[in-house]
């Protein structure tokens, strides 16, 4: 199987969610999301690894989400621990040799990131200790 | 003028701070009555600064919008105060250390060392955060939800450690975090 994103893998687990890939850039979407009543058909793509607003989309089951920055050890790594729900962090793109640099402008890379993954299907593969993955369906 | 009572912002910002809670956490946690705080949540939807999903609150962007404002105004003169930001670059540090170590004790199943090391780096926030409290007093009311969650855990309950649906050490320091960010006005990162 061919992955086009990886990154840290929260917690192994064999779940391997999948769903359309929704960007949520700030507050005001996770609640849209939640309105619409579609959370479940989603797998979240967020920027950081503190991302408090993502909070009310865990609490209400939300089913995966891959991050461009941040580690297993963040807020969100931990709540992702505690809801069982697969989370691939600090994701690239296993075709581009651009990475998440710390401190660094990262909006290029983010940019690349959300143009190859936003509205596509995929599945997250998070059974390997370390590593989390991504596959494009369909 | 912020447009909040000391009141209403107490309420609102216990649901900034939780993104999502009944009217009973946050009485809980804010320290006031239900009926005070179920009234103050109903005049919110009212104005459209919350929505109200499966019976748990939700800022809507107005709502974040008043907090903020109401944060800026009150504590305006915090972000300048060197004891608070001195303070609050000590926080940094314990912060790193409880988050490493809460992920090593989910890693572990618990391990009881790590969980005391844990314990430990609580109690050292509780302990600094008393000399914030003649600035805020509000903060008193952390102190008393860190020390009761910690009871919790020390007599065996430890879904006290950081169960995300109930008043768990996590949570609690989770909530603190971004009460103190809001007060000294520095982003989180997003």
């Amino acid at each position: 199987m061919s992955y086009v994103a990886e990154g840290y893998n929260s917690f192994e687990t064999k779940k391997s969610p999948s769903g359309i890939v929704r960007y949520l850039p700030d507050p005001k979407s996770v609640i849209s999301l939640i309105q619409s009543g579609k959370l479940k058909e989603h797998i979240l793509l967020v920027q950081g690894g503190t991302t408090t607003f993502l909070a009310p989309a865990l609490s209400m089951g939300s089913i995966g989400v891959i991050t461009m920055s941040g580690a297993p050890e963040s807020h969100l790594g931990i709540l992702s621990r505690e809801f069982q729900m697969p989370c691939v962090m600090t994701a690239y793109l296993t075709g581009s040799e651009a990475r998440y640099v710390t401190g660094g402008n990262n909006d290029a890379h983010f940019a690349a990131i959300i143009k190859a993954l936003d509205g596509k299907k995929v599945k997250l593969h998070c059974e390997d200790r370390e590593t989390g993955r991504v596959s494009l369906l369909g | 003028m912020t447009g909040l009572s000391e009141q209403e912002f107490l309420v609102l910002n216990g649901v900034h701070l939780k993104k999502m809670a009944t009217a009973k956490e946050l009485a809980s946690a804010v320290g006031l009555e239900v009926p005070v705080v179920e009234a103050v949540l109903n005049a919110a939807a009212g104005n459209d600064l919350l929505m109200v999903a499966e019976g748990k609150h939700l800022l809507l962007q107005d709502g974040t919008n008043a907090v903020q404002e109401y944060y800026r105004t009150v504590y305006g003169p915090m972000r300048s105060n060197d004891r608070v930001l001195e303070w609050y670059d000590r926080f940094e540090t314990i912060n790193e250390q409880f988050i490493k170590q809460v992920s090593e004790w989910q890693s572990t199943d618990g391990d009881e060392r790590v969980q005391s090391r844990m314990i430990k780096t609580v109690e050292r926030l509780t302990k600094n955060l008393q000399e914030l409290t003649p600035l805020l007093p509000r903060y008193e009311i952390y102190v008393a939800r860190f020390n009761a969650s910690v009871t919790r855990v020390d007599q065996g309950d430890k879904d006290f450690v950081c169960k995300p649906t109930i008043d768990s050490v996590h949570n609690i320091w989770f909530e603190f975090h971004e009460d103190i960010l809001s007060v000294i006005g520095r982003p989180r990162d997003t």
